[in-house]
């Protein structure tokens, strides 16, 4: 019955989203059939808010007749990982995908104009073929409502997309993968990252749009812009959510491994930030409007991209979830949407031919240019990181693992460069920036920067890297706090203001420019942290018996007793560490192992104390009645990880949403203080 | 106002010169090495690197490289003793030679044609993006 109602569901869903695709079919007369549009978005919407309905009604009720459900849930899942495991396996996370992406067109639909919004009515069709993928994935090779029709202990061997077939009788489902029902990160990492991903298909449809339809201008990128913003901070979010997961339960003491997973997020990330900042040059002096489209085509690219190397079993991790008829039905998607959007590019060269010359390389034009030129080198190195051990195993059936030590040597140098354009980029002016300007602005954010450095070195700092990271974040921060400051100071003296009162006046002015300004201290805060915990941490490997400790940067670490629970899902086997520092107890941490229903390995859960100055990060190896072998970390700063993201993606949102407030102005009327935004 | 000036250059210049000796005053110590170096190695039996894994294969060779660096091996040393007798996969930096090389030859070849793609949109009002 569940599964009748999902399937019911996928094609309404199907349903709609093929009467979008009809509906672009008048547009090449000129007229734009909003009712059908409207059909489509709603039909769509309602669809597969049915069909993620159904999943969730199963997975709640212990639907194990549906082969999905036998083979990632169990009836001792608790029950947010039983609503989480509708995204943590293959067809549930694209029954997810589908809803996303139609909440995603309804909402495009929403801001569909009248009859002669063209541009939008185009990009609703766009939407509507890459849904029309999607969905027709779900009711062929990867049916998430198949029901089971044989029975292998408590998983399901064989299934029949026919909701009538005779089904084998589960009593007891296998339940998820035990990485994936260990924290509440899993119920909302996956979400928001697909916000992110799937609402890059947004900026994607538009620019389809623009150029199927010969719609010159700015319009596509203007219209986009929100779209992008809003995505990028809900991928932002969605990575360093999945990075802080990691770093909870794994436990090998570390957030981001440049794993192929990580690396299929960054890569559209890192295009999409660049798209950001190119999209503002087009906007403000319509410039590189070729190269935009080059960019939105390959984030999304790079987004279905990363969609096959994580789903399609050629690589392995907790995400890679080994079902082979999905790999070549999205690699021949991802051949369709490369070839295809490109080869229509290359047909409408002429109509983005012309675009003003640029004046000066030292100019806000100049500045987004090198971020472009960066942006795009970093997420070519992630690119050909990522792929060559997939290309070399297939040509040349050698395995080859690129790994940390080949990234970082790319990304350390590059991400610096790009904080360092920071502190240089939004305080030039457009067209051309005297160096005398730029020098008079930047001369004190140095000083700053510089007596940041020695600060750090005072401290006790030795190392490069992580010394000239603090010294590129003190000039940076200052760069930004000074030109808010200039601006709020000339407006004071203007206005007779408070200094307080003129900064937010500024601010309210120009949320576009600020909102990024915000999450460029967002960045320097992770640059930070990464400098901190990457940079200066410390590591040990101690075995302590009980009622003994050991000291540990800084800290004294004492094994008080093992302790051991069950729960429904799980064995728990713990140890209880205490923290000591000057002789004064000053926290517990628990490092545990855990044994999952059915499988025979142990997973750690790590111990962490945060504090300011760090996280005390302790993971257990081995843990016995009369002793503990556990790993020890000290990670400086971490917390500054987690705070930049936030930050970062409340900058995006503010940039995206905030509307400039113009003040009034005893009679006279509005003007708004540019800052070149 | 003269004066002011080059007393913000003299102070200017010292905390240069500090950040400047902060960064080159240190000898990685040996404890810094070993980390260094195992986040070099691959781990065939776990995730990622030795440096981050408890797998008795990773503690041996962690064991093996303290060994050697308190032997006063150089790191080049220690890295190709590991190659031959373990093969050259268990070095995760790809090989800067054979099909390797491109990979590290790749990035700098973007870089030049995004200099070249910028330095053509200043010469010219048609050619564009980086």
């Amino acid at each position: 019955m569940t599964a009748l109602l999902g399937d019911v569901g996928l094609l309404v869903a199907m349903f709609g989203a093929l009467t979008l695709v009809a509906a672009g079919v008048p547009l090449s007369g000129g007229t734009v059939p909003v009712g059908w549009y409207r059909t489509g978005a709603r039909t769509m919407l309602a669809g597969s808010i049915l069909s993620m309905a159904a999943l969730q009604i199963g997975l709640l009720s212990n639907d194990f007749s549906i082969a999905y459900i036998a083979n990632n849930s169990a009836t001792t899942t608790p029950r947010i990982f039983k609503m989480a495991s509708a995204w943590a396996a293959l067809e549930g996370s694209i029954v997810l995908w589908g809803l996303v992406l139609a909440i995603f067109t309804y909402l495009v639909y929403r801001q569909l104009g009248d009859a002669s919004d063209l541009l939008g009515a185009g990009a609703l069709t766009v939407l509507g073929i890459v849904a029309v993928f999607f969905f027709g994935l779900m009711v062929t090779v990867a049916n998430p409502f198949a029901v089971c029709t044989e029975a292998f202990g408590n998983s399901c061997a064989a299934s029949s997309p026919w909701p009538w077939s005779a089904t084998a009788s589960l009593t007891e489902g296998r339940g998820p993968n035990p990485l994936l029902q260990n924290h509440f990160l899993m119920a909302v990492h996956p979400p928001i990252l697909y916000i992110g991903y799937v609402g890059l298909t947004a900026p994607f449809a538009f620019a389809i749009s623009a150029l199927a339809q010969r719609l010159p201008g700015i319009e596509w990128a203007k219209r986009t812009k929100q779209w992008t913003l809003i995505s990028w901070s809900a991928l932002t979010t969605g990575i360093l959510l999945g990075g802080w997961w990691s770093y909870e339960v794994l436990g090998w003491g570390g957030y981001w491994a440049w794993d192929p997973v990580e690396n299929a997020s960054f890569m559209p990330w890192l295009l999409a930030t660049a798209f950001i900042h190119s999209s503002f040059v087009q906007i403000r002096r319509g410039m590189l409007q070729s190269w935009n489209f080059v960019l939105v085509i390959a984030t999304f690219s790079l987004t279905i991209l990363g969609t096959f190397l994580t789903r399609s079993g050629s690589i392995t991790s907790v995400h890679s979830f080994t079902q082979s008829a999905i790999g070549p039905a999205l690699l021949a998607f991802l051949a369709i949407v490369v070839i295809g959007s490109f080869a229509l590019f290359a047909t409408r060269a002429q109509m983005v031919a012309s675009s003003p010359r640029l004046e000066s390389f030292s100019s806000r034009e100049g500045a987004f240019l090198a971020n472009n030129l960066l942006l795009t080198v970093f997420g070519f190195v992630v690119l050909i990181g990522t792929l060559f051990p997939i290309f070399v195993d297939a040509f040349a059936s050698r395995t080859v693992a690129i790994s940390a030590p080949f990234f970082d040597r790319f990304a350390v140098p590059l991400s610096l460069t790009l904080i360092l354009a920071m502190g240089v980029g939004p305080i030039m002016p457009y067209r051309v920036a005297k160096l005398s300007l730029v020098w008079e602005r930047i001369r004190t954010p140095i000083q700053v920067g510089l007596a940041t450095g020695a600060l750090a070195v005072i401290a006790g700092v030795r190392a490069p890297w992580p010394l000239l990271t603090f010294t590129l974040t003190g000039f940076v921060g200052a760069s930004i706090l000074r030109h808010l400051y200039s601006q709020a100071e000339r407006l004071r003296a203007r206005r007779e203001l408070t200094l307080g009162a003129a900064a937010l006046q500024v601010i309210q002015g120009d949320p576009g420019f600020w909102g990024g300004q915000l999450s460029h201290l967002g960045v320097l805060i992770i640059a930070v942290g990464i400098a901190g915990s990457s940079g200066l941490a410390t590591a040990d490997t101690a075995t302590i018996a009980v009622g003994d400790s050991i000291s540990f940067s800084g800290y004294t670490v004492e094994y008080r007793a093992p302790f051991s629970r069950s729960e429904p899902n799980r064995e728990v086997l713990g140890a209880r560490l205490f923290v000591s520092q000057n002789g004064q107890t000053i926290d517990t941490v628990e490092p545990r192992l855990n044994r999952f229903t059915g499988v025979n390995q142990f997973i750690p859960t790590p111990g962490v104390m945060s504090r300011l100055s760090g996280d005390l990060y302790v993971s257990a190896v081995d843990i016995q009645a009369d002793s503990v072998t556990v790993d020890l970390w000290w990670f400086p700063l971490q917390w500054m990880v987690w705070l930049g993201g936030l930050v970062i993606a409340i900058g995006g949102v503010w940039s995206a949403t905030m509307p400039r407030v113009s003040r009034p102005a005893g009679g006279r009327p509005a003007e708004p203080v540019r800052t070149d935004a | 106002m003269r004066s002011r000036s080059l007393i913000r250059l003299a102070i200017t210049v010292c905390l240069a010169t500090i950040v400047v000796w902060g960064m080159l005053g240190t000898t990685a110590n040996d404890a810094d090495r070993l980390a260094n170096l195992s986040a070099q190695v691959a781990c065939p039996v776990c995730e990622n690197s030795v440096a981050d894994s408890q797998a008795a294969y990773a503690r041996n060779i962690r064991t093996y490289i303290a060994t050697e660096i308190a032997e006063g091996q150089t790191d080049r040393q220690i890295l190709d003793g590991l190659a031959n007798s373990f093969g050259e996969e268990i070095i995760l930096d790809p090989p800067t030679s054979g099909f390797g090389l491109w990979l590290w030859v790749a990035p700098g070849a973007v870089i030049l044609l995004g200099f070249w793609a910028i330095g053509s949109l200043r010469r010219t009002s048609g050619a564009e993006g980086p």
